[in-house]
């Protein structure tokens, strides 16, 4: 591959890697992104010679300028976002550049309309793809440019050498025998492009790190209205029965949470007793649910949190981080009973203890709650039996519609036929549904008009919003005010990212009965066929790994601000105090050791025993002995010294010959200076023997030739010629004084 | 050799430097403790040991640092179009970061500053231990292309070297225009897109000098933009050396018009007692037997004489008057006089030497003596690639005239005092065709 078509090949590579950074986005219509593939394709075709088009520079621009109409036409008209309306822009721009044969001012142009598909598809995308593919895109640069400027300069020469055919060779010496090389390939410079982009990614680290987060939205997704989050159907005020079990077809992430058990928890039983609520639900018109009463109450912030309950500390709280994906809705979702919520801008509360906020659904959320999740048992339940509910209660939370069917009632009474307390009426419609029916996401009708009805005496078979909504009426059937909660279920637990990774596929819904004690207690009436199951194997293993590092680059990277960036250099500045300390500590050690050494007693005393003998008195210190220490101060000064000074004073008692080389130079250096004196002055592009026939004296070419002979041949000086040379020397000084 | 010698300085340095060091350091530190556990007389010889270990070193160091460090730097860098462009799209993705707080932007930014710093550190690795040589013809005549060969040696072990660009750094003062400064300047002579590590690479151009002169050369200059041509990095390497730029002798027909009779003396020169043979032919009574040439009879059966030239009929002195003669005359012209005037001289010079003439020279400060061949003739030229146009007059010439002698002059009213009122011929720079 020659030079021309590695430069094709990487400057492709470079436009294929921002598109398809682009694409990875999700932003952009499919339709735009297969023409513009299809203009790449193409683009690539004619400069390979292949196709022989080419849009002239007047039809380009006019095209464009006719875009621009299209553009404002878009974004009027259809109400496409003003960053679509760029990117469909800067997509038609780069197609017009690329269905012609380029000069480097077009390749120019390509190379910065890419880096701005790259920034603009900074704004639209969280995802880790953004990294890999960034990684792909800096190589394909680093090797652009590389060969770029490879061209550019080797043009540059040859015109100003007027383009004359210029060939080099190439070789290596070894052991003074040249050994010609090949032509170079390319391999240096895809091999350069590779170190290049190791040595770009080990700085960019620390550079990211240390890069000062100064803008009140840093660590937050980017820029406004860039993204759309996805919608999700199931957690508004008004939910179709049916609508939740669409969510559940979809195995999208919807969010990660981390969680923090209580201390004394048993982790298991804290982890089966964890749900992700979202929305209470507590009017049923015989078709759906929805939430009648006022809008949500804002909550108060209190410092950096907001206080949802008066906290019970007597259990501990259940501490959980969400990583919530982008998505339009509103709903903010956490573990039963939360109590502080954090890292939110705002938060409300509606009268079904569900948790909103206003947060923009392209924003990629993180929050924390603390959640009190201990669950009573039912013995201590059943001590909480009492009726007495409050009015705004039992005015909510035993509604039953105008239409209800009375099958409804009668196959409660009978199903709750013996129970003598609320826990128990309510374990036994539980279980009754739970073993009567069947799980199933087909949502087949047999007959008309109340579908819960039709689950309960026809069907006999649906997913968890129909046992929920059974459950519910049923119970509102026996006076027990009892709500349905849409959420999620715990999720996929990764053990690698510490993380339950929650899918669409885990949305569920379940009930909570009113205690009025213990308050809002959940139950599930959904047979076990309905609560998801995580496979386990390779593929499992491999999604743990990459969910791990997904966790990682939102944790770390898309989420790091400036409190982070503050605790990281804390921690460093920690870190070096602390190895500060213990360095002082061992110096300390060690000075003591010393100092007990300089204080050490005479070898008079018992020294196994460190008493002195009776003779010696114990105040009379003699003289410590100080000879080793100073000997070995004493031999390092005269290493050195000996160092220092050692050249010179074998240069003065030096008796050795000088070597025929230092001679021969000594001695024609002399004879020049001496030839200097009568205007004889050597120029230096004159070689000794070019000079010495310049001169014409008989002397200095005897003393030129032996010169050469000595310094350059094989054979030294004999000392007859020594001798020789010196009398031609006294002959030259002495004419020419 | 030289690379070792440094190294092994470099070691005893070291070694001097840190024993006298280390020594004088555990000194101050016994010092310190000693005095710490109440042992002031310790603490003192030993604060005075330190101290005076401290000024040896100083002593020697010092100094030593000071004449191995050189102050001036044969490293500049530049930074072209791209490199400014380059720093503006940084500027842009940083404000761009910094107001959206977008960590992927800052993921940007971290990318893009690592690359200006990586491609920093590049080129400067780049362009390091490299030596260039340059070889060239050492007769280069004016207006003909000559080649240029020019060898890069790589001596690093590993890394090779990519897109450098040598120029030659050449002085050059118009000959005949001292007024005009001096004029530094880099001629391109070579690109080399590649030399692998530890190899050499050579490449050759065709170089034309339009004038003659003497072009100092002080230097090279290597230049690399690699990797990205954001920064250019430039390494000036001193090399002193000169090129000279004969004047291009031109054929004898254009000036026939100038010394139709010295020609014909020249073509027809008279058979003399000179040194030189001039032909082979039968004997005359009136010959000498000295001059039989007895090979010449054995193989011709007949008697056969040597002739030989008169010696004096084959000895051309040229004299080069470089004073301006009519001082009202516009510099330019003058100069154009001058170079035409040198030029005719290079082509007579030239003439006779090819017909084995000897030729002398002499100039204001300059008397060549008689001398024939080729090497004699590049001496000549390389005065006359030098000649510049002066105020001194010629010198007398004491010799008793021999030959014919030819004065090339500015001045046609015989300004230019003659010592050879018989010169053969004055020509004026004015009649220069």
């Amino acid at each position: 591959m020659n030079l021309d078509r590695y430069f094709i090949a990487s400057s492709y590579g470079l436009l294929v890697a921002s598109f398809w950074i682009l694409s990875s986005t999700r932003q952009i219509d499919g339709v735009s992104l297969a023409l513009f593939f299809a203009a790449l394709i193409a683009g690539c075709l004619i400069d390979l010679g292949y196709l022989r088009w080419n849009v002239s520079r007047r039809l380009a621009n006019g095209l464009m300028i006719g875009w621009l109409g299209i553009a404002v036409v878009e974004w009027q008209m259809f109400r496409a976002s003003p960053v679509v309306v760029i990117t469909h822009f800067v997509l038609f721009a780069s197609a017009l550049k690329l269905l012609k044969r380029k000069d480097t001012r077009d390749w120019l142009w390509l190379y910065v309309i890419s880096f701005c598909i790259v920034l603009m598809s900074a704004g639209m995308t969280m995802g880790t793809t953004f990294l890999l593919l960034l990684m792909f895109y800096l190589l394909a640069a680093i090797s652009s440019f590389v060969v770029y400027e490879i061209r550019r300069t080797q043009q540059s020469f040859l015109d100003e050498v007027k383009n004359q055919k210029i060939v080099i060779e190439l070789w290596r010496e070894v052991n003074d025998v040249r050994r010609p090389l090949g032509k170079p390939g390319l391999a240096g410079v895809l091999g350069f492009s590779v170190l290049a982009l190791a040595m770009i990614l080990i700085l960019a680290g620390p550079l990211f790190l240390l890069v000062p987060r100064v803008s009140r939205n840093a660590g937050r997704s980017g820029p406004s209205g860039l993204m759309q989050g996805e919608t999700l159907s199931g957690f508004s005020d008004t939910v179709r029965l049916g609508e939740v079990a669409q969510v559940k077809l979809n195995p999208q992430v919807v969010m990660r949470v981390r969680v923090t058990y209580p201390r004394g928890m048993a982790e298991q039983q804290a982890r089966n007793n964890l749900r992700w609520r979202g929305v209470t639900l507590d009017r049923y018109d015989g078709q759906g649910w929805n939430n009648v009463g006022p809008d949500p109450t804002p909550i108060r912030r209190r410092g950096d949190n907001f206080q949802v309950e008066d906290p019970n500390w007597k259990h501990g709280f259940t501490e959980q981080q969400f990583f919530m994906e982008p998505l339009n809705i509103h709903t903010v979702f956490a573990a039963p009973r939360p109590v502080f919520v954090s890292g939110l801008p705002e938060l409300s509360r509606d009268l079904g203890d569900g948790l909103w906020t206003e947060a923009p659904g392209y924003e990629k959320l993180s929050y924390s709650v603390y959640s009190d999740t201990f669950t009573p048992n039912d013995a201590e339940l059943a001590e909480d039996n009492s009726r007495d509910y409050p009015r705004s209660i039992s005015q909510r939370y035993l509604q039953l519609p105008e239409d209800h069917d009375e099958r409804i009632n009668q196959l409660a009474a009978k199903v709750t036929e013996g129970a003598r307390t609320p826990i128990e009426t309510i374990r036994h419609i539980e279980l009754h549904l739970k073993t009567q029916y069947d799980y199933s996401l087909d949502l087949r009708r047999v007959e008309q008009g109340d579908p819960v009805a039709d689950f309960l005496f026809n069907t006999r078979a649906g997913h968890c919003e129909y046992f929920a909504s059974a459950m519910v009426l049923m119970l509102r059937a026996r006076r027990i005010p009892a709500r349905i909660v849409n959420g999620f279920q715990t999720g996929e637990y990764n053990s690698r990212a510490d993380v339950f990774t929650v899918r669409q596929s885990d949305a569920h819904s379940w009930v909570e009965a009113y205690f009025p004690q213990h308050k809002w207690i959940a139950f599930d009436p959904t047979p076990p066929a309905g609560l998801s199951e995580y496979d386990e194997g390779f593929m499992a293993w491999l999604r743990q790994y990459s969910e791990a590092f997904e966790m990682f680059w939102l944790e770390e990277i898309v989420s790091f601000n400036t409190s982070k960036q503050i605790s990281m250099l804390a921690t460093a500045q920690n870190l070096a105090s602390t190895f500060q300390f213990n360095a002082s500590q061992q110096w300390m050690q060690w000075a003591r050791k010393f100092g007990s050494w300089l204080d050490a007693p005479p070898s008079t005393n018992d020294t196994a025993t460190g008493v002195a003998k009776p003779e010696t008195p114990v105040t009379a210190r003699p003289a410590t002995d100080y000879r080793p220490l100073t000997a070995v101060l004493i031999g390092l000064a005269v290493i050195g010294l000996a160092f220092l000074f050692n050249h010179r004073l074998r240069g003065r008692f030096r008796s050795a010959k000088p070597t025929s080389v230092q001679q021969s130079i000594r001695f024609y250096e002399e004879m020049l200076r001496a030839l200097e004196r009568s205007g004889h002055r050597r120029q230096p592009h004159q070689t000794p023997l070019e000079f010495a026939t310049a001169v014409k004296l008989t002397a200095v070419a005897e003393i030129t030739q032996l010169y050469q002979r000595a310094r350059f041949g094989q054979n030294a000086l004999t000392d007859e010629e020594s001798s020789r040379v010196e009398s031609l020397l006294r002959e030259l000084k002495r004419k020419n004084q | 050799m030289l690379a070792f010698l440094r190294q092994k300085q470099l070691r005893r340095f070291v070694i001097v430097t840190a024993s006298l060091t280390g020594a004088a350091l555990l000194t101050a530190l016994l010092a310190g403790l000693a005095s710490q556990f109440g042992k002031y007389e310790l603490a003192a010889h030993s604060s005075r040991v330190a101290l005076l270990l401290a000024l040896i070193v100083l002593l020697y160091a010092l100094p030593k640092l000071a004449r191995s460090l050189n102050w001036r730097s044969s490293y500049a860098m530049h930074v072209p179009n791209a490199g400014l462009i380059f720093g503006a799209a940084i500027l842009m993705v940083t404000v761009l970061a910094l107001s959206s707080g977008n960590n992927l932007l800052y993921l940007v930014l971290a990318a893009l500053l690592a690359t200006m710093i990586v491609s920093m550190i590049s080129t400067r690795l780049n362009i390091r231990r490299l030596t260039p040589s340059v070889r060239y013809p050492d007769n280069i005549f004016a207006g003909e292309s000559v080649p240029f060969e020019i060898t890069l040696q790589n001596q690093k072990r590993l890394m090779p070297s990519f897109s450098i660009s040598i120029d030659l750094v050449e002085e050059h003062q118009t000959p005949n225009n001292e007024s005009k400064p001096v004029e530094q300047h880099a001629v391109a002579l070579a690109y080399f897109p590649l030399v692998p590590a530890r190899s050499h690479a050579r490449s050759r151009i065709e170089r034309m000098f339009a004038r003659r002169g003497v072009y100092p050369v002080t230097g090279f200059i290597l230049n690399s933009g690699f990797p990205f041509g954001f920064v250019e990095q430039r390494r000036l390497i001193e090399w002193h050396s000169e090129i000279v730029v004969y004047p291009q002798p031109q054929p004898l027909k254009e000036f026939e018009g100038l010394l139709p009779m010295v020609a014909g003396r020249i073509e027809n020169r008279a058979k003399g007692s000179g040194g030189d043979l001039y032909a082979i032919r039968q004997y005359l009574a009136s010959d000498h037997h000295h001059h039989i040439d007895w090979k010449a009879t054995a193989k011709t059966d007949q008697l056969m004489v040597r002739e030989f030239t008169r010696e004096d009929d084959w000895r051309i002195t040229l004299r080069f008057d470089s004073r301006k003669g009519d001082p009202d005359l516009a510099e330019a012209e003058f100069a154009e006089q001058f170079e035409r005037a040198v030029t005719f001289a290079a082509s007579l010079l030239t003439h006779y030497i090819e017909l084995d003439a000897e030729v002398r020279l002499v100039m204001a400060d300059l008397d060549t003596g008689f001398g024939s061949g080729q090497r004699h003739r590049l001496d000549l030229l390389r005065h006359l690639a030098q000649v510049a146009p002066g105020e001194k007059e010629l010198p007398d010439d004491d010799r008793p005239q021999s030959g014919i002698e030819i004065l090339l002059t500015a001045n046609r009213n015989g300004l230019a005092a003659s010592s050879h009122p018989s010169a053969t011929r004055v020509i004026s720079f004015e009649e220069m065709p």
